[in-house]
């Protein structure tokens, strides 16, 4: 499942609410969201991406919202559209094994988006690596490792 | 009052000399630099640039459209506890 936002505060009468920390392009007309242990189907979709507007079936009236407030809203992998190459899932690289060559150097805490790219900031030191083709030579998400070039990152290396 | 034009844009000139001596000898690595108000200059594209942040150096990898603006601009000075949804390798 991948996180695509989070239930905020109600939007008119009829069960509408806005997103908080929204995940662009995964909430859409007729996709299955899970929220909790129930799941819901998305019947209305609107405002834009950085600030989006849902209606759930079954989600009636401001009182129904207030309760889901705050509520992590999940769309199942196969819902989401397909990415580009050389694309990848922030809850894919998450955890994976940072390595150059066979040396090991840590593990990615998570995905950071920065004004000019993505980076992986690594845990324990929090060192920022560029999601760049100079400082990534491959990612390998089965195998759970991302094979890194030091040379480039020079004394900003893990 | 804006920067007279006379003067044309400001830049770090180690900075500057350094991306121009990887240019000449065709590599590429990361370079490190404290001058946030130095300009993007057309010989830093494609480049890595790590500018400090006031705690730590931030990533900045330079395209095209960022020509013109301050280097200081894609280095965000607060602390974004939110998650990026996909990455792509650039």
């Amino acid at each position: 499942m991948l996180l695509a936002g989070r239930v905020g505060r109600p939007h008119g009468l009829d069960g509408s609410f806005h997103v908080t920390r929204p995940r662009a392009g995964l909430l859409r007309v007729g996709v299955t969201v899970r929220l909790g242990e129930r799941t819901f189907e998305i019947v209305r979709a609107a405002g834009t991406d950085d600030r989006p507007i849902l209606r759930l079936d079954g989600v009636a009236g401001r009182e129904a919202v207030e309760a889901l407030r705050g509520t992590d809203l999940y769309v199942a992998r196969e819902e989401a559209p397909a990415l580009a190459d050389d694309e990848y899932w922030a809850e894919d690289l998450e955890g994976c094994v940072v390595t150059d060559g066979d040396r090991e150097l840590g593990r990615v805490a998570r995905l950071v988006a920065l004004p000019s790219c993505e980076a992986l900031e690594m845990a324990g030191s929090g060192v920022l690596i560029p999601l760049v083709r100079d400082a990534v030579r491959t990612v390998d998400i089965a195998a759970g490792r991302i094979d890194v070039n030091t040379a480039f990152l020079g004394d900003l290396a893990p | 009052m804006s920067r007279s034009s006379k003067k044309g844009p400001w830049v770090e000139e180690r900075l500057l000399t350094r991306i121009e001596a990887q240019n000449a000898a065709n590599t590429k690595t990361m370079v490190k630099t404290w001058s946030r108000a130095s300009t993007v200059f057309p010989e830093m594209v494609g480049h890595t640039i790590a500018v400090h942040d006031g705690r730590k150096h931030v990533p900045v990898f330079v395209s095209e459209s960022m020509v013109g603006h301050k280097l200081g601009e894609f280095a965000p000075t607060r602390t974004y506890k939110g998650h990026a949804g996909s990455g792509k390798v650039r």
